[in-house]
This record gives structure tokens, C-alpha cells and sequence, in this order.
């Protein structure tokens, strides 16, 4: 059960490049791993990501294939996230980003705020291709009618 | 009469005899008294310069150094010509020096600079656009690199730019290191980072 909403921007491209900004990045190549730290901010296209920690995970090179299969096949975000799309902003204490699924799944206290109107709930699951929202979890809305924030 | 007309013939001949050997004496004597004081300690100095200099120099050309670090790895430096500095200190530079790091596990970081400086028996600093590439994927490139000769430790204190498995990026340094106690390298970039990763080249093509 769960409740959802429009999120994001209507035209965020998926496949647009990832920029990532931090102060520190630390890249173990074996594991495939690289953890940005210090005022994290990941930015695709529309859709801009602040966290103070950001694990990114590159795509496994299958040596069988004969193209080299490279890039980012999973950002993790803790400590804190926020969330902008467009012009609606989503927060929770982590952001769980397959880049396959395009989905991006917030865990802990997760807060959608769309103009006035705010959702909470423990988990929300923001689709950024199809611009939808699930929230889970002792969902509860807030609509404020007058104060915009 | 004929004693009268003393025959001047034999008297310019007795003159003659006189003079000619008196002139003969003073020419053989100026050579030795008159010459260029030959100075036996001159001529030695300017061949011990040259010697100084040719030992200082020490003009190795292609000089290959090959030492194994203590994790395991092998470090190979080659410098077109490596020249320790003039002024007697033993810091040594190098032109256009190329170093191959190989890793225990395989991974191998070659580095390419303009100068090295090869004096410091533990450290080589590369210098003038050095160019870093490993066999994982970095190709970076910075104006200074600082590896260590006995372990896998390469230092890039100022500004790098190139790119990574994980795309372009651009950070304030660079360390590349094994921490103590492990046995995976980890490269640490800090002091301000910013990375691009655009999918759009290899991804999207496959998808449309």
C-alpha cells in the first residue's frame, strides 16, 4: 500500500551525464567502488542530489563481451539526503540509486515536497523516468493551503 | 803593394768567422732563455676540469634503474639522460623520463615526464607535464609526481586532470597508495573533486 505522486521534472533524461562534486573521493579499483565525501552533490540533467557521502559502484567490465561495459551501475547516498527535481524536492536519510531501474529508492523518514503540498512516510521509491513518486510506510500528506514555502 | 791591398776578401772572411758563430751562440741561447715559460702545473688543471666535469657529470645515457619495491611490485625508470645537478649537491635530474610500476597483482602504472629528479635514493619526482596512466583505466595528467621507489606510493600534491574507469575528472591532488595492512591500492583524490561521467557515447546508441 502506498501513495503516490507526480515527482520531478517532466523531461529528466536518464541517460544525460552524471556530474559528481566533492571534496574528497577515495576509489578502490578492485571493488569497483569510489566514495565521494564532503558536501556531495550529483547532478543529471534535471535532477540534482545533496548528500555529505555518495558511493558510486561501476559496471562490472565482462571480460567475455567484446565491448567494454563501463560506467555507473549504482549511486548510494547516506547521511542525509536531499533531493531536487525540477521544482519539487524530496529528502530521507538515504538514496538508493539503480541506474538501471531509474528509480531512486529513499529510506528513513523520506519527505516529498511538491509546492505545498508534503508527503511522508519510511521508504518513497521517486521514478525519475516516468516523474512518479510511491511512498510507503505510514504514509501521512500534509497539504498546506495557504504557506508556500 | 800586395800586403797594402790587404785582400779584403779574407779580412770580411776573418770577420765573417767571427760574427757568424757569435750569432749562432745568441740564437741558440734565446731559445732556451727567451721561450714561453712552459708551466708543467698548467697543462694539468684544464685535463683535471675536463675529468671533474665528465666524472661529475657522470653522463649516463639511457640509465635504467630496475628495483623491486618491498610490496612485491618492480619499478623500472629509464631517463634519456640522467645528470647529477652541477652545483655538487646530488640532486640529480633527468630528461624525458619514463617509469614503469608493476604490481604484484599485475596492475601496472607507467609514468612519462620532460624531467625526473632521481637524486633521492627513496623518492623520484617527475616533473613537466607528466603523463600517468594505469593499466585500470587512469590517464592522468599532472605538472608533478612524487613515487616512491620502494613501495607503490605516487603522489600528485598539485592539480590533476584526465580521465578514470569512472569517467572525466578533475581533482586538487592525488594519492595513489596501498594503506598499510591491506593489500588493494586505493587512489584518493581530495582537496576539491569533480568528475563526469557521460553514458551517452557507448549506452544510448545500443538503445536506439
Amino acid at each position: 500500500q502506498g501513495m503516490s505522486t507526480s515527482f520531478g521534472a517532466k523531461d529528466q533524461d536518464t541517460n544525460a551525464p552524471i556530474e559528481v562534486t566533492a571534496e574528497r573521493l577515495e576509489v578502490n579499483d578492485n571493488s569497483r567502488v569510489a566514495v565521494f565525501t564532503g558536501e556531495v552533490v550529483v547532478t543529471q540533467d534535471q535532477t540534482v542530489l545533496h548528500a555529505p557521502r555518495v558511493e558510486v559502484t561501476y559496471v562490472e567490465d565482462n571480460p567475455d563481451t567484446v565491448e567494454v561495459e563501463d560506467g555507473i551501475e549504482r549511486v548510494f547516498a547516506s547521511g542525509g539526503v536531499r533531493m531536487f527535481s525540477g521544482d519539487d524536492a524530496a529528502e530521507g536519510q538515504t538514496a538508493d540509486y539503480v541506474l538501471s531501474s531509474e528509480i531512486v529508492v529513499m529510506k528513513g523518514d523520506a519527505l516529498i515536497r511538491q509546492g505545498r503540498n508534503v508527503v511522508t512516510g519510511e521508504t518513497a521509491d521517486i521514478n525519475l523516468a516516468q516523474n512518479t513518486a510511491l511512498m510507503r510506510g505510514r504514509v501521512r500528506t500534509i497539504i498546506n493551503p495557504g504557506e508556500s514555502k | 803593394m800586395a800586403d797594402k791591398q790587404r785582400n779584403t776578401y779574407s779580412v770580411v772572411i776573418s770577420w765573417v768567422k767571427i760574427v757568424l758563430p757569435l750569432v749562432a751562440v745568441l740564437l741558440l741561447s734565446s731559445i732556451f732563455l727567451l721561450s714561453r715559460r712552459i708551466d708543467p702545473e698548467g697543462a694539468i688543471p684544464y685535463a683535471e676540469d675536463d675529468i671533474i666535469q665528465m666524472i661529475r657529470e657522470q653522463r649516463l645515457s639511457k640509465p635504467d634503474y630496475q628495483g623491486k619495491t618491498r610490496d612485491g611490485g618492480v619499478l623500472s625508470v629509464s631517463a634519456e639522460a640522467a645528470r647529477p645537478s652541477g652545483d655538487g649537491t646530488d640532486e640529480g635530474t633527468a630528461d624525458d623520463v619514463v617509469a614503469r610500476l608493476t604490481r604484484p597483482d599485475g596492475t601496472i602504472i607507467d609514468l612519462v615526464s620532460d624531467f625526473g629528479d632521481l637524486s633521492n635514493t627513496k623518492l623520484i619526482t617527475f616533473t613537466g607535464q607528466v603523463q600517468m596512466n594505469t593499466s585500470d583505466g587512469y590517464e592522468i595528467t599532472s605538472d608533478k609526481v612524487i613515487s616512491s621507489m620502494e613501495k607503490t606510493d605516487v603522489v600528485s600534491p598539485g592539480p590533476i586532470t584526465g580521465t578514470g574507469p569512472f569517467g572525466r575528472i578533475d581533482a586538487g591532488n592525488m594519492h595513489m597508495t596501498i594503506p598499510e595492512g591491506q593489500d588493494e591500492m586505493i587512489t584518493v583524490f581530495e582537496n576539491g573533486v569533480h568528475l563526469i561521467y557521460s553514458r551517452t557515447d557507448d549506452k544510448s546508441e545500443e538503445q536506439n
